[in-house]
């Protein structure tokens, strides 16, 4: 009996030691995690391509190279773009956005005095030292600088946390000046009004600054080194995963024991073919719903003249939200509204006629609708043709995965959480499959 | 079967054979495939050693696809233990299962310690993927067996039974 129990325990060590490898050194792993699953993501996508190349010529490491040859320059040039218009738009909204939260604080009294009475304590700290010992001095100046400069990080902190919210939707105000009827105005102004108390400004500041905090994603990619080392390492893994992604599976097989070893192959092919199909699916809706964003929103601002400065950033964040279900459309269109009404010069009250571009309701309405037309197609056309059906999840665990999500690693987390749900989903799936379907003795 | 001359001077040129290759070039799926091939299915079999009565696999689990004895005997056997065949090295069983994804109709157990090479589905529509050509040949040797099978089994029947129609069940 005992030596069952220990020549199980060793059986399955092909999979115990490996889980428990992982869990122990996570926080190392975790960098490179992001690598090999990129490089995972990319050879799903490439494979079909790298296979259909290998059909005409035969030779697989030749038209792994020609694939990535080809598609390196465009895919640079592409990139290049992208990036560099998506950042420019960032940089211009965050700036905007600062721009706005500096114009709150001058105005705002409860600052000033507390960077009145930062200013007092530290000058009595100071003069406490000095009575203190006077000779001493080289030690006093520096702890003197480090008392500075953590009351300086503080005020930092406190000022760029604070968002006046009022001051905002003052802006905002402007720009949509003649949309709103006059008794509505009233009550969004007091809407906005309820968050001005300043525990409740502090709570919003926080959650805003919590949810534009891309630090995690940074975080991840800096501890991989430079951003070359990070491109040469993902390279060199998609190649050799294109070159013999078989061998990996094979030396994993290897390890299971022969009464697993039917089941546990079966299962990964399974799991392996559906997550591909996934994986290709949603990305290639994704970049789709990406590209007829930008194709709608642009046909719809040049046929009704409406000025719109950020078309590829809402088309970038429209594709990437597309990957949750039901709420990533509903994010995407509000995008291209909220950028749009940024887009427009501020108007002046007293002179309505001297503005260039006035935004109506009906402007907005325009833009929900391109959005609209752009769900219409992705899921009456595209998404039914590429997406299988395998990986239905409902609706409210949507939600409730994107939530948790969120919660774990903000916007990163709300993102990727579907997918790997989906993953999960299809793993589980599989493995009560297998076991059903196979009887060990 | 190649000319005398130049399976010698191949034989002269290429390294030595492993014991998987040699094995692999017996069995009738694979026997007019070059070399190269044959190194490519050599690169994707999985090799297994199977101790004394474990199972190779059971009846009613999924068919995953062919085992090649390399060394050793297998037993096929009913669910009740009858026994259907005693394979032994060179021997190749289950290659049904790598068209059609039925159960598995019979037990295969090793007899003694043995060593096998599983060829799978996966592995051949891979083939077929990549590589068309190399992947219709083993296809259309797959069905040369399958076909000489249905003559052999309706020979039998024909002679059991005076009475059977072919054409009845085709």
């Amino acid at each position: 009996m005992n030596r069952n129990i220990v020549s199980g325990f060793v059986e399955n060590l092909f999979w115990i030691l490996p889980l428990i490898a992982i869990v122990g050194l996570w926080n190392y792993i975790l960098p490179i995690f992001v690598v090999l699953v990129i490089s995972y993501i990319l050879y799903i996508i490439l494979d079909p391509l790298v296979c259909f190349i290998e059909r005409l010529i035969g030779l697989r490491i030749l038209s792994i190279m020609i694939v990535l040859s080809t598609i390196a320059f465009p895919l640079y040039l592409g990139g290049s773009y992208l990036y560099n218009t998506v950042t420019n738009n960032y940089e211009d909204i965050k700036n905007y956005m600062t721009k706005v939260v500096d114009a709150s604080k001058v105005q705002s009294e409860e600052i000033i005095d507390y960077e009145e009475t930062n200013l007092q304590t530290s000058k009595d700290i100071n003069k406490s030292h000095k009575e203190i010992d006077i000779n001493n001095s080289d030690e006093t100046i520096e702890i003197n600088k480090e008392i500075d400069i953590s009351l300086s990080d503080n005020k930092e902190v406190y000022k760029t946390r604070v968002l006046d919210l009022e001051n905002l939707s003052s802006d905002i105000e402007k720009r949509i000046l003649p949309l709103l009827p006059d008794f509505a105005k009233e009550s969004v102004k007091s809407f906005f009004k309820e968050f001005q108390g300043d525990e409740n400004r502090k709570k919003i500041a926080n959650v805003i600054s919590q949810y534009f905090n891309f630090g995690n994603t940074i975080f991840l990619f800096s501890s991989i080194g430079s951003t070359v080392m990070f491109i040469l390492i993902t390279i060199s893994f998609v190649i050799m995963l294109l070159a013999n992604a078989q061998n990996f599976k094979k030396s994993f097989i290897k390890m299971v024991p022969n009464r697993y070893f039917e089941m546990s192959l079966k299962i990964i092919d399974r799991i392996s073919d559906q997550i591909s199909a996934y994986i290709r699916g949603t990305f290639m809706a994704a970049t789709i719903v990406g590209i007829l964003s930008i194709i709608a929103l642009q046909t719809v601002c040049t046929v009704f003249g409406m000025p719109h400065k950020y078309i590829i950033l809402v088309g970038v964040i429209a594709g990437v939200f597309n990957l949750i279900p039901f709420i990533g459309p509903m994010i995407g269109a509000f995008s291209g509204v909220l950028l749009f009404i940024l887009s427009v010069d501020p108007v002046d009250p007293n002179n309505i006629e001297s503005a260039s571009f006035i935004i109506r309701y009906y402007h907005i309405i325009f833009i929900f609708a391109a959005f609209g037309a752009v769900q219409l197609i992705d899921n009456l056309l595209t998404s039914p043709l590429i997406i299988s059906d395998s990986v239905g999840l409902h609706p409210m665990f949507v939600i409730i995965v994107v939530l948790i999500g969120g919660y774990a690693l903000n916007i990163l987390g709300m993102i990727i959480a579907v997918p790997f749900a989906a993953i999960l989903k299809v793993i589980v799936e599989e493995l009560t499959w297998g076991f059903r379907n196979y009887q060990f003795s | 079967m190649a000319h005398p001359i130049w399976s010698n001077i191949f034989k002269l040129i290429g390294k030595k054979r492993s014991e998987a290759e040699i094995a692999l070039k017996q069995v009738p799926i694979f026997e007019d495939l070059n070399r190269r091939e044959l190194k490519g299915i050599r690169k994707i079999v999985h090799e297994r050693e199977f101790l004394k009565d474990e199972y190779v696999f059971k009846a009613n689990t999924p068919g995953l696809g062919m085992y090649i004895i390399l060394r050793g005997t297998i037993r096929i056997e009913g669910e009740d233990g009858t026994e259907f065949a005693t394979l032994s090295s060179g021997d190749f069983f289950g290659e049904t299962a790598l068209i059609s994804e039925d159960k598995r109709s019979a037990n295969a157990k090793a007899l003694g310690d043995c060593r096998v090479i599983a060829f799978f589905r996966s592995d051949l529509l891979e083939i077929i993927r990549r590589s068309p050509v190399f992947g219709t040949k083993i296809l259309f040797n797959l069905s040369n067996i399958m076909a000489a099978r249905l003559k052999k089994t309706n020979k039998l029947l024909q002679e059991t039974n005076p009475n059977f129609n072919e054409s009845k069940y085709s």
